[in-house]
């Protein structure tokens, strides 16, 4: 198998402190309510100019899956969701710390999510290379048919009105053509700006939108915190029936995870409201969900990390990344000139295994780093969020300044977060604008060529056997987000 | 007091706009044919989808009426002018003259902070900014420049 002759063989020493380092990070990032995976990765993508590639792949991602882990922490103590996949962990994690029940909570959250990891990974071990034997064959036509509905599916499945996430990815597919074309060699959009030449910074439009616009609203949102349970170590160990209770939601929420995580726009937060509404459906006893029903855990901690390890399966085998961080995972590997796509595994196989090595290492790693260190994770969570948002500013700025030296990426970060506060006023929702941003110049390139095969006919282009079948789902996509919109929108307020 | 906004008018309206400027700045690029594109085909297609996208949602929001908006205005400011003080002060004074700005911006925001919380959090950004970004990816910005 490659995944050990060349995957764990490839792993160096470095590495393997760098996947250390990311899961820890991750954790951290994970545990602290306001600080988010994306943010996190988008201020330490310069990394890449330092390691290796795999290297710097091994530590970002291990950021991602790491803060997975850690963000059931703050949900069940504090009610306060670590990050917007563990919110519904809220629910029933809470109310069982209220019944004295928090070391339990954290114990199952740290090994359904361990067990949710590994079915993932196995997952992303076995499909990856089969989906991209297939995706090779394709041409520009089925790829282009296949962006378009990654593109649509993202704008319609994510949190939102659908009408408004696909007018989120057009805009995000017209900041995308910014700079210089590469076909023509003519300047587009770029109104003279030599910063714009290259195009928009992806970092500065990411922590603009998500990392600047979400602190302005969170300030002013800012919560009085309860005392939190105290934790023993005695009390986290599960009585038999407890554990016996967990095992079958913990394998519906991996499975749960494992369909939804590749999607585009679904990701682990639609896996884990997905498992627990599952969960509710089937159960004999629905009354004890939202009471501290310990299934009502274990199922969404499960489903988020299996769809964390899934959402690898389509950005690493076809080069379509379904959600922001994935869009900024890619972007690290653009950074060393390896263009993502069907062709990836197998040119560079030693990256692809020596990654999914990592992913078996850290999840090994973040199963005995989340329980023993508990209670360094319990005291971060007494910071109050007046003191970390300004620390987030200061990394922000600092961040995206020493990517360039120069002080344009800060005012693009500072016109990208008003951009962020805006969308967050009108109700949209940012990540298909980041989709839209990754997807669109990738449509534009392969609507050109599979146009230039078929003469410029749309309809010769969409009429061979697979594109027409995908463009009939896209098609059908469409069409429910536009019926959708006749009932009733809901708000944020 | 919250101050009515009818949002998707205004933000239909605003989307449309965009989509209009893009689609005539297209026709500078050249246009060409589907079989071969100029480089203003995209952005003509997309800026006319999103016309078209934003003038319904514009019509929708029109049939509904304003809602009450919370408008976090102290936040909004004092965070804008914190990010760009950085941007400003960066390149003539360097990193600490500019995190000490900006960070100090950033606690104004929130009404509840005190004197000594915030010359902890300024000094702490500072140690934090200078080991992640001039120690750990070895970033060759002046610290203090005179």
């Amino acid at each position: 198998m490659e995944l050990f002759t060349l995957g764990f063989a490839s792993l160096t020493l470095t590495s393997v402190v760098y996947c250390f380092a990311g899961v820890f990070l991750g954790t951290l990032v994970g545990v602290l309510p306001g600080v988010g995976a994306l943010s996190a990765i988008s201020l330490l993508m310069p990394v890449s100019f330092y390691l290796d590639p795999t290297t710097a792949l091994v530590f970002l991602s291990g950021i991602y899956y790491g803060a997975e882990y850690g963000g059931s922490t703050a949900s069940i103590m504090l009610n306060l969701p670590g990050t917007s996949s563990n919110a519904i962990t809220c629910l029933d994690g809470y109310p069982m710390a209220q019944n004295g029940k928090a070391g339990v909570a954290l114990t199952v959250t740290t090994y359904v999510s361990f067990f949710g990891g590994t079915v993932g990974i196995l997952l992303l071990t076995f499909l990856s290379p089969v989906i991209s034997r297939l995706a090779v064959a394709v041409g520009p036509s089925e790829y282009a048919a296949i962006l378009l509905l990654s593109i649509i599916m993202a704008a319609t499945i994510s949190d939102g009105p659908p009408l408004k996430g696909i007018a989120m990815v057009l805009f995000g597919a017209l900041l995308g053509t910014v700079g210089i074309d590469v076909n023509s060699g003519d300047y587009r959009f770029t109104f003279g700006v030599p910063e714009l030449f290259d195009g928009v910074s992806l970092v500065a439009l990411a922590l603009g939108t998500f990392g600047v616009g979400e602190i302005i609203f969170a300030i002013s949102a800012q919560k009085a915190r309860g005392p939190m349970p105290k934790v023993t170590w005695r009390s986290m160990i599960p009585s038999r029936p407890e554990f016996l209770k967990t095992l079958l939601p913990m394998a519906r929420g991996a499975g749960v995870g494992s369909v939804v995580g590749p999607l585009p726009g679904a990701g682990p937060t639609i896996a884990s409201l997905i498992g627990y509404a599952v969960e509710k459906r089937i159960s004999r006893t629905p009354h004890r969900f939202g009471k501290g029903a310990i299934e009502g855990i274990s199922s969404p901690e499960a489903a988020n990390n299996a769809a964390v390890q899934t959402a690898f399966i389509p950005t690493l085998s076809l080069g379509i990344p379904g959600s922001p961080t994935m869009a900024i995972m890619l972007g690290a590997l653009m950074i060393h000139g390896i263009s993502p796509g069907p062709k990836f595994i197998f040119e560079q196989p030693e990256m692809f295994w020596g990654l999914i090595a990592s992913f078996w290492l850290g999840n090994i790693l973040l199963l005995g780093l989340n329980l023993p260190l508990v209670g360094i994770w319990l005291w971060l969570l007494r910071i109050p969020y007046s003191m970390m948002y300004p620390v987030i500013v200061a990394l922000i700025c600092a961040g995206v300044y020493t990517l360039t030296n120069s002080a344009f990426a800060v005012w693009l970060v500072l016109g990208f977060g008003f951009v962020g506060f805006l969308l967050r006023l009108f109700d949209y929702s940012p990540a298909p604008l980041l989709i839209g941003f990754i997807l669109g110049p990738m449509l534009e390139e392969n609507l050109r060529r599979a146009l230039l095969i078929h003469r410029g006919s749309y309809i010769e282009m969409f009429s061979r056997p697979a594109t027409a079948a995908l463009m009939l789902l896209t098609l059908a996509i469409l069409l429910w987000a536009l019926l959708k919109r006749n009932s009733p929108v809901q708000g944020n307020d | 007091m919250q101050p009515k906004l009818n949002r998707d008018a205004i933000s239909g309206f605003l989307l449309a706009l965009i989509g209009a400027a893009a689609a005539y700045r297209a026709f500078d690029y050249g246009i060409g044919s589907a079989a071969r594109m100029g480089s203003g085909y995209f952005p003509l297609l997309i800026g006319g989808a999103l016309v078209l996208l934003g003038a319904v949602i514009a019509i929708g929001g029109l049939r509904a009426s304003a809602t009450p908006v919370h408008i976090p205005r102290r936040e909004l400011l004092l965070i804008a002018f914190s990010v760009a003080s950085f941007a400003l002060i960066i390149g003539r004074f360097g990193l600490f003259p500019a995190l000490g700005v900006s960070v100090l911006l950033a606690c104004l925001a929130d009404r509840g902070a005190g004197l000594r919380q915030t010359i902890g959090i300024v000094l702490f950004s500072c140690l934090l900014v200078w080991l992640v970004f001039v120690i750990g990816l070895n970033s060759p910005t002046a610290l203090i420049k005179v």
